[in-house]
């Protein structure tokens, strides 16, 4: 076989024409479907909302009519029948009162004698009472229907007693704002549902486009370019049977063909070679034969897979989301179940859950990388969704709270296994030159998931309970584990067995940590990241907000802003990170932001922000910060475990990072519960910005010290072993 | 507010209890066996009597019910013993705790001819059947007789007086020769310091033949009135029902509310209000007991006697109205109503 050959088949420009391309037809499809989704989800939305509108004010009239008939007829018995003169009526005051109490939408209830002097009242001012009469008698439009506005009130009137002398009426007003609250809570509800759909649309769509046309297209035209310089030896393997499955098969055809062809050339000349005598016709034969190997190659080829890190985004997806499904009310559902007899107090008992699931992920974690390499993607995965149904149920049916902990801790174990076969496959599959851009597609599916599954998760829990929505969380990631034990087929796995088995061992795990990077990115950004999302977004934003009067629906809502700001910016900075490589400053911004994000609500009070603004404000900064941060440790992360490819192991480096990472998480709702008993739930989220600002103070130091060492090393990625 | 979901917990007919009841049981009825049921009243057939026939006729079951009136004498208890004996009913019902002791026995009475020991027995309108020793307990008969009781609870009784207003003292006028009554007012001592109101007892003056004197039912309640009570109080009391009309008079007379604890002088006389049972429904209740017995071949040893969750707030509106003392809107909403035009 001629050596020449070996001339890149495929340069650089090739590759990104290719990209913009491929981007082209994904970008046009997924816009496209998006827009006519979103056209048709906001036209049906509108049209059901200005039905609702319609429907709920009279809906709201007739509520207050029935209230009012209900008074009236009461009082008009006490009057009419039992022959109660109306100013000797007893405890009508509080009478009323009940009333309003448990019909938060009437605003008051009065009782006018015949004369029009108010008799009893409450709700409103009498001085206002009687300006709201003097307005309805002025234009006699005082009668039971609710449809007269004065001073901001629908006022209906009601006969309680009619004499010669004149009629003595209940008055009871309601107001519009009732209606309108009830209207935003709709429209909140409808846009974070046509927001999702559109997140999953995507996902599926750019999963199946990536999967079904733009990934083969790529190999087709790989391979015709090396065709187009005259190889054609691999052949592409495509189960599909579809139009892009038949051009393929088409291709290997040709490619088979051709190679037969060039066999029988081959077998044709070296019978013409040997029928010659003359040594120079032998020869120039020969010559003729090497040229045409020069020009072509035939065989030799391999058979190319049609894979890409892409293609676990929707089980990984599907499988976040099932698990985010409970994030908005775990520790509702907890509190549900604590015992109240225990030495532990009752905020520690409601964090040992969310700790406990951690210290799960963490310790199953560092095995998983091992076995992944040794099971494969595929099993690992499985095995991870089996696990996690199996918790998802036993929560459905939770009696006590031991056995809530113990199903926890199994859907930790089916989410760490899960977790670390879908990054498994992306260490498999990325592409050196845009890492970060690879492990961002692996971020996304995460964090598409961390969006959805809280607001989706709180609606269901609102409306079917805490326990029926662990059901739905099982269906769902039964339905993750059948995609990938369709799409994953073993076969297609890295090919690559003599991968070395991740051993982190104590000698490896010193010399990571003795390399300045590797332990501030670690102890000063990754912990504390993690040590939020676990404390603050997932132990005290749930209970604080519940505190604050917020529905499951609501707390769902306002966590999904965490995975909403972070989606939101995390291709940005990922691919900001990977051109200027200005990771550093990127993880300080990062903190900087989400710290002080935090810290606003030590003096929230005084800047006129809510208490609900606070919390807001501070998930808000955290999902921004986070996604700089994330993006750009889990490049530095990869670089410093390049430089320690030869005698770590990369693989082994990040699943040492990981590991160390995942402490956070662990510490994270005890470091809350510690904060909120010693300061309350509002201090103590003060008290996470002080964590976090003091931490990235200090990476910026150390990086400041060993600055110079990073820029000596370039290239960033050591090529790919 | 407190006080309204209290109330309504409490109050209004005790139907319920007795669907409940009806659901425990479900008899096999023997399509071929006529019931015979033997009552004894003590001063006439009550709504008690035909709550109790309808539930019966109601569930089918086959019965004949002969009814005995003692005519407020125990004197005319030995013939209708005689009656019974030769009639052999399947079981007797007895109408007040004069009628069951005079019927049936006390608990310690031995085997007596002038007594009914070997028929199943239930007893309706006994306000305290344990201390009357017509039963062991309330949840352990401990002999062939079993009942239900009618009385609402001392605690709910004077949380309804105080529904109606912030009453501050309650004056009892009681029929000392009588042990219902004595029973009556020391739950009465012991609970009503406890509810933060104060207590006056005024026993009745004795007759020179020992019996209390009806005379000086008047005189008693003007007394309570100078004592600085604001509501009198009527317990299960038969001396004070007998002569609810002088006594309620008085109290009006003397501008003071009566509260009744039975149905009987809110019916009956002027009694501005109580908290009671409904003789239909405890008549119903009291025939579930029989259908167990009869029907369920239960025995009457194994039936605790039946209470009912829910009385009746019944307002004279009439006496209210006389008073000056209008009940409450939140009352107004749940109690029923006595009034002149109306029945």
């Amino acid at each position: 076989m001629n050596t020449e050959s070996t001339k890149p088949v495929l340069d650089q420009s090739h590759i990104n024409d290719f990209l913009t391309h491929q981007k082209g037809l994904l970008t046009r499809m997924v816009l496209l479907s998006v827009v006519v989704l979103l056209i048709g989800q906001f036209a049906v939305s509108w049209f059901a909302l200005l039905g609702f509108e319609k429907e709920l004010s009279p809906q709201l009239s007739q509520k207050a009519q029935a209230v009012g008939n209900a008074i009236s007829s009461e009082l008009a018995y006490a009057v009419g029948e039992l022959k109660i003169p109306p100013d000797q009526l007893v405890g009508v005051d509080e009478y009323f009162e009940n009333y309003l109490r448990s019909n938060k939408d009437i605003e008051y209830l009065a009782m006018i004698d015949a004369s029009g002097k108010t008799l009893f009242i409450q709700g409103v001012e009498p001085e206002m009472m009687g300006t709201i009469l003097t307005e309805l008698n002025s234009n006699g439009l005082s009668n039971s229907n609710f449809e007269t506005d004065v001073q901001g009130f629908l006022d209906g009137a009601f006969i309680i007693d009619e004499t010669l002398s004149g009629t003595t009426k209940l008055h009871v007003g309601v107001t519009s704002e009732h209606i309108r609250n009830q209207f935003f809570e709709m429209i909140f509800e409808v846009l974070t549902v046509i927001a999702i759909s559109w997140l999953v649309t995507f996902e599926f769509l750019v999963f199946y486009i990536r999967r079904r046309i733009s990934r083969p297209i790529h190999h087709i035209r790989t391979v015709l370019a090396e065709g187009s310089r005259g190889k054609f030896a691999n052949r592409l393997v495509e189960r599909s049977k579809d139009e892009i499955g038949q051009l393929i098969t088409s291709f290997n055809n040709l490619v088979q063909g051709l190679q037969i062809k060039y066999n029988d050339f081959v077998y044709e000349v070296a019978e013409l070679k040997h029928a010659q005598i003359d040594d120079r016709i032998s020869k120039k034969i020969v010559l003729v034969r090497d040229k045409f190997d020069e020009r072509f190659i035939l065989s030799g080829g391999r058979d190319v897979y049609s894979r890409h890190v892409a293609q676990i985004r929707v089980p990984l997806f599907l499988f976040i989301f099932s698990e985010e499904l409970s994030r908005s009310f775990i520790p509702l559902f907890v509190s549900k179940y604590a015992p109240t007899e225990m030495m532990l107090s009752h905020e520690v008992l409601i964090g040992l859950p969310i700790t406990l699931f951690m210290l799960a992920v963490m310790i199953v974690t560092p095995f998983g990388g091992g076995l992944v390499d040794r099971f494969g993607v595929r099993r690992i995965f499985l095995i991870g969704v089996a696990a996690a149904v199996l918790g998802f149920i036993g929560n459905f049916l939770t009696q006590t709270y031991y056995d809530l902990i113990l199903f926890r801790i199994l859907t930790g174990v089916g989410y760490s296994l899960i977790f670390v076969a879908s990054e498994g496959w992306v260490v498999q599959n990325a592409e050196s030159h845009n890492r970060t851009a690879s492990t961002g597609v692996f971020v996304t599916a995460v964090f598409v998931g961390i969006v959805c599954g809280p607001p989706i998760g709180g609606m269901l829990a609102n409306r079917i309970g805490f326990e029926a929505t662990f059901l739905i969380s099982a269906c769902l990631a039964v339905i993750s584990g059948l995609i990938v034990y369709q799409i994953f087929r073993s076969d297609e796995e890295s090919q690559d067995t003599s991968r070395k088995r991740i051993v982190l061992r104590t000698r490896d795990m010193i010399t990571l940590l003795k390399d300045p990077r590797f332990f501030s990115v670690l102890f000063f950004t990754a912990i504390p990241a993690k040590m939020t999302l676990a404390g603050f977004i997932a132990y005290l934003v749930p209970l604080y907000l519940t505190e604050l009067g917020h529905n499951e629906s609501s707390v769902g809502r306002l966590m999904m802003l965490y995975g909403l700001a972070t989606l939101s910016c995390i291709f940005i900075f990922a691919r900001y990170a990977d051109q200027t490589r200005k990771y550093v400053q990127v993880i300080f911004f990062g903190g900087l932001l989400a710290g002080t994000g935090c810290i606003v609500s030590l003096f929230s009070h005084h800047i006129g922000i809510s208490d609900t603004g606070a919390v807001v404000l501070a998930i808000l900064t955290l999902g921004f910060g986070h996604a700089m941060i994330m993006t750009s440790q889990n490049a530095m992360i990869l670089m410093v475990a390049g430089n320690h490819a030869d005698t770590i192991g990369r693989a082994t480096a990040v699943s040492a990072y990981r590991v160390i990472e995942r402490t956070g998480m662990v510490i994270g709702p005890l470091i809350a519960v510690a904060l909120v008993s010693q300061f309350g739930y509002h201090d103590a989220i003060a008290g996470f910005g002080v964590i976090i600002l003091t931490l990235i103070l200090m990476f910026m130091l150390v990086m400041t010290i060993s600055k110079a060492e990073i820029e000596k090393d370039q290239p960033i990625y050591a090529p790919d072993s | 507010m407190r006080k309204k979901i209290y109330l309504i917990s409490v109050l209004v007919v005790a139907c319920f209890a007795v669907n409940h009841a009806t659901a425990q049981s479900v008899p096999t009825a023997n399509a071929n066996k006529t019931y015979k049921i033997f009552g004894v009243v003590w001063r006439g057939e009550t709504e008690v009597e035909a709550g109790f026939q309808e539930y019966l006729n109601q569930r089918g079951v086959p019965y004949e019910m002969t009814i005995r009136n003692l005519n407020l004498s125990r004197a005319n208890a030995p013939g209708i013993i005689e009656e019974i004996k030769q009639v052999k009913p399947d079981l007797i019902y007895t109408w007040g705790t004069g009628t069951t002791q005079s019927i049936l026995g006390k608990l310690s009475e031995s085997e007596s001819d002038s007594l009914i020991r070997d028929i199943p027995g239930i007893f309706v309108l006994v306000a305290y059947p344990v201390s009357a020793e017509i039963v062991n307990s309330f949840e352990d008969p401990g002999r062939n007789v079993t009942g239900v009781a009618f009385l609402a609870s001392i605690e709910a009784q004077i949380k309804s007086i105080l529904a109606y207003r912030p009453f501050k003292k309650i004056a009892v006028i009681y029929d000392a020769t009588s042990s219902n009554s004595k029973i009556n007012v020391s739950q009465l001592e012991e609970i009503v310091p406890q509810m933060g109101l104060e207590l006056s007892v005024f026993p009745i003056p004795k007759t020179a033949d020992g019996k209390s004197d009806p005379e000086s039912l008047p005189e008693l309640v003007q007394k309570a009135k100078d004592s600085g009570a604001d509501v009198l109080y009527m317990g299960p009391d038969s001396f004070i029902t007998r002569h609810g009309d002088a006594y309620t008079a008085a109290a009006i007379k003397a501008e003071l509310p009566t509260f009744a604890s039975t149905q009987s002088p809110l019916r009956n006389t002027r009694a501005m209000f109580g908290l009671v049972s409904d003789y239909h429904t405890l008549g119903k209740l009291a025939a579930v007991q029989a259908e167990r017995i009869l029907v369920g071949g239960e025995k009457p040893e194994d039936l605790p006697v039946a209470r009912l969750s829910r009385f009746k707030f019944w307002i004279n509106i009439d006496v209210a109205r006389e008073l000056g003392l209008y009940p409450p809107m939140d009352l107004i909403s749940i109690a029923d109503f006595k009034q002149s035009n109306v029945n």
